[in-house]
């Protein structure tokens, strides 16, 4: 239990690992202090809050919003994702158009039929990856807009 | 019935930082030393927590108030962490003292001016 709420604070906190390890070092000694004067580990997560509370709460004395640092991560991941997904849509759009409507007048002979099939396959995965590229960068925007709200 | 209010929660959120550097002041003091001595001799600002007490500590030591030292301990998981008062730390605490020791006063005025007040009405 001790050894899980450690590493769940170092996964919480936004800091260097110079700090971190200062950190967990002294929720050790909370912890040995404590078990040292008969408490339970219970009682002592108790006085220290959740994870997530006692590392924004000490990330916060050293000059970092845990909360505003991990926002920014997200917001990062959300505009990649939708770099890619604009411009996967795009390759996808731009060569759908050089291909021509199937059946176009020039289009109808063998070699390029085959050619035309090979490519479109290529274009499938690029409009797929295009889709969920999209899909993630909604899903990541509506996650930090709930979390804004909380 | 108001011990727990968001006023009364202000006024001990304000003054803990003092508190600290006092305990700190007094003797090079560690974390379950410093628990224990607020829980035992300051029961009017109830429980004192590590959640509490730690996030203060780093923002103390950030400061540079306080300068800890790392002395191995073997009960306790290895070692422990003693804190002391930086010079700066000192020369701090002297001027919060002083500074609060006439806020105190100013505050007593007003009280003893409302409670005059409220005998004559």
């Amino acid at each position: 239990m001790k050894e899980r709420y450690i590493k769940q604070v170092e996964k919480e906190l936004a800091l260097p690992g110079k700090a971190k390890k200062e950190i967990a070092r002294d929720l050790n000694e909370v912890f040995a202090s404590a078990l040292e004067h008969g408490e339970t580990e219970q009682q002592v997560i108790q006085r220290l809050g959740t994870p997530k509370e006692f590392a924004d709460g000490a990330a916060e004395q050293f000059g970092v919003d845990n909360t505003a640092a991990k926002k920014r991560k997200d917001r990062i991941y959300a505009l990649a994702a939708c770099i890619i997904a604009v411009a996967a849509l795009s390759i996808y759009a731009i060569a759908g158009v050089r291909r021509g409507p199937a059946g176009a007048i020039g289009q109808a002979d063998a070699a390029t039929n085959i050619q035309v099939v090979g490519t479109f396959d290529v274009l499938q995965i690029i409009l797929a990856a295009g889709i969920a590229a999209a899909l993630v960068a909604i899903l990541l925007t509506i996650r930090s807009i709930s979390k804004n709200r909380r | 019935m108001y011990m727990n209010s968001r006023y009364v929660q202000q006024f001990k959120k304000g003054s803990l930082e003092m508190i600290l550097l006092c305990l700190i002041g007094r003797k090079e003091t560690y974390g379950y030393e410093i628990i224990t001595e607020l829980n035992n001799s300051a029961s009017v600002l109830g429980y004192a927590k590590e959640g509490t007490i730690y996030p203060i500590l780093y923002r103390l030591q950030e400061a540079e108030l306080i300068k800890c030292r790392l002395a191995p301990a073997a009960a306790n998981g290895g070692s422990k962490k003693y804190y002391a008062l930086t010079d700066k730390g000192k020369d701090v605490l002297r001027e919060l003292i002083l500074f609060w020791e006439s806020y105190a006063n100013c505050v007593n005025g007003f009280i003893a001016s409302y409670q005059q007040a409220e005998v004559s009405e």
